[in-house]
């Protein structure tokens, strides 16, 4: 994945639950610079926007660390519409969806982008 | 998203401002005051108070509840029996068609939404004959200054502790990727088990904020206002018809804030505090109480002939409360003028009680009052068990 043209990102959460998340790019399972990490607050109060990157060309990873407060009943669901030219028809999207009943928990995902 | 919306005349009322703010706005005014509602006790519903089958004679405003019944017992000298049913329509049926950000931007979705209607029915002595009585109540609370919903401190709180949480994690080591990009438009991710980072602070300093905020908003000051009607039907035939009226009632609530030993504590600074007092986390309030009566039946008065005699009556009470959202007592004195067909006539009343909290949705209420009446004096004790529903609230009880 050539990514010296940077990934947009949006993000929004639905559910009874408060959802903040860092977004993490590796390339070739490094950071390559700062604009590859960022915080997104309150994704269930609208849609947040970002970009990681520019980075070099190679093995896109995306770690998506979540803060999730339970508010009504734990439940969530945070989307992220990533827009890129190297991805098929220019974007995908990632719905990630749980439980997180009882206590405030952080959540970890992992994944290749290419 | 899809959204639910019911369109109706509160939603014309809000004005588009209010509808797009919803678009990006995904969580409904009914989580948020389901979530942070802290006093979420059930007060005597306004429609037994109308019957009068509570010992207490205050009407308390109180936040809102999908629905909360009411069975009462009252013995002594007004004895009685009665049930209450009570609803928020808003938050019942449309409580989902209305974002925060709606229900923070408009005042009048506001006491909408915390607008409940009573149906009480009970069993009754008027002038040593049985009648059954039928109690119809609307009423609202038109502001609320301990409305977390409106707390920002508390939002700052969870945000704060968000951050926090997201910050510690940082920097990020990398991890072999468990997921791969789907072919499709769309990757569904369930988040499982060893998804979840151990991070026992973050949930802590969590359940710290909810606290917080549990304990600065509950009993604060707030403005209720209603409306209620009743009848009485003699349970022989052939006796003669009561009514109870027409009734219109204001209750102004004063939770001292300002005022430190009766205002509420700061959990964190409390539970460093050496007073007693301070560690129970309990706070006051002062209600002021007043309502119109027209055409009531003068129950005291045993018709010969013909219906019972009919009376307007003007009603002043003050109430002191002191405990906390789960254990609370109070003390009341009432002072009630009669006027019979331009005969005035006074007479003092009062009581005093508690509220116990059995479980989340389960409360126990009793009351010891004494009214002096001109043809019924005497104390009267009514217990009640009431029990409300509402979307589940997170908020710890101590």
């Amino acid at each position: 994945m050539n990514l010296a043209t940077p990934i947009n990102v949006s993000a929004s959460a639905t559910g009874g639950a408060d959802v903040d998340v860092k977004l993490v790019l590796f390339v070739d399972e490094e950071v390559p610079n700062e604009d590859c990490i960022q915080l997104m607050k309150d994704l269930q109060t609208g849609t947040r926007r970002c970009v990681l990157g520019p980075a070099k060309k190679g093995d896109a990873v995306l770690t998506i660390l979540l803060a999730v407060a339970p508010l009504v009943d734990g439940q969530f669901e945070a989307e992220f519409k990533l827009t890129h030219p190297d991805l098929p028809d220019g974007s995908r999207t990632l719905r990630l969806s749980g439980d997180v009943d009882g206590d405030a928990k952080s959540i970890r995902r992992n994944i290749a982008l290419g | 998203m899809a959204r639910k919306r019911i369109v109706g005349l509160v939603l014309c009322s809000i004005g588009l401002h209010g509808i797009a703010s919803a678009q990006t706005d995904p969580q409904s005014a009914k989580d948020v005051i389901a979530k942070f509602a802290p006093d979420l006790s059930i007060p005597d519903s306004p429609a037994a108070a109308a019957l009068g089958i509570t010992a207490s004679q205050v009407v308390m405003p109180h936040d809102p509840r999908e629905l909360a019944v009411a069975l009462s017992n009252v013995s002594g000298a007004r004895s009685g029996q009665g049930a209450a049913f009570d609803v928020s329509p808003m938050l019942l049926f449309a409580g989902r068609s209305y974002s925060i950000g709606e229900y923070e931007q408009s005042t009048f979705l506001r006491a909408a939404i915390r607008t409940t209607v009573g149906l009480a029915g009970g069993k009754k002595t008027i002038a040593g004959s049985d009648y059954s009585g039928t109690g119809i109540s609307l009423s609202t609370v038109f502001l609320n200054a301990g409305d977390a919903v409106l707390d920002q401190e508390l939002r700052k709180c969870v945000n704060d502790a968000q951050a926090s949480s997201v910050a510690l994690t940082a920097p990020v080591k990398f991890e072999k990727p468990d997921t791969k990009l789907g072919t499709s438009e769309v990757t569904e991710i369930p988040i499982r088990e060893e998804d979840v980072l151990n991070d026992p602070k973050f949930a802590a300093d969590v359940k710290r904020c909810f606290s917080r905020a549990d304990a600065k908003n509950w009993n604060r000051s707030r403005i209720a206002a209603g409306f209620w009607t009743t009848r009485f039907d003699p349970v022989t035939p052939g006796l003669p018809k009561a009514t109870g009226g027409n009734t219109g009632w204001l209750t102004l609530q004063y939770g001292f804030d300002g005022f430190k030993p009766l205002a509420n504590k700061d959990v964190d600074a409390a539970s460093r505090s050496r007073s007693f007092l301070d560690r129970l986390q309990t706070q006051g309030s002062l209600v002021l109480h007043y309502r119109y009566t027209h055409g009531a039946s003068d129950e005291s008065q045993i018709p010969a002939t013909g219906g019972f005699p009919e009376v307007n009556t003007q009603f002043l009470a003050t109430r002191f409360t002191y405990g906390s959202e789960s254990r609370a007592a109070f003390a009341e004195i009432s002072r009630t003028r009669q006027d019979l067909q331009g005969s005035v006539t006074g007479r003092t009343g009062g009581a005093v009680g508690g509220s116990f909290r059995i479980s989340k949705d389960l409360w126990f209420n009793v009351a010891m009052g004494r009214r002096e009446d001109l043809s019924v004096s005497g104390t009267t004790v009514s217990a009640s068990f009431k029990y409300g529903t509402s979307s589940e609230p997170l908020v710890p009880s101590r």
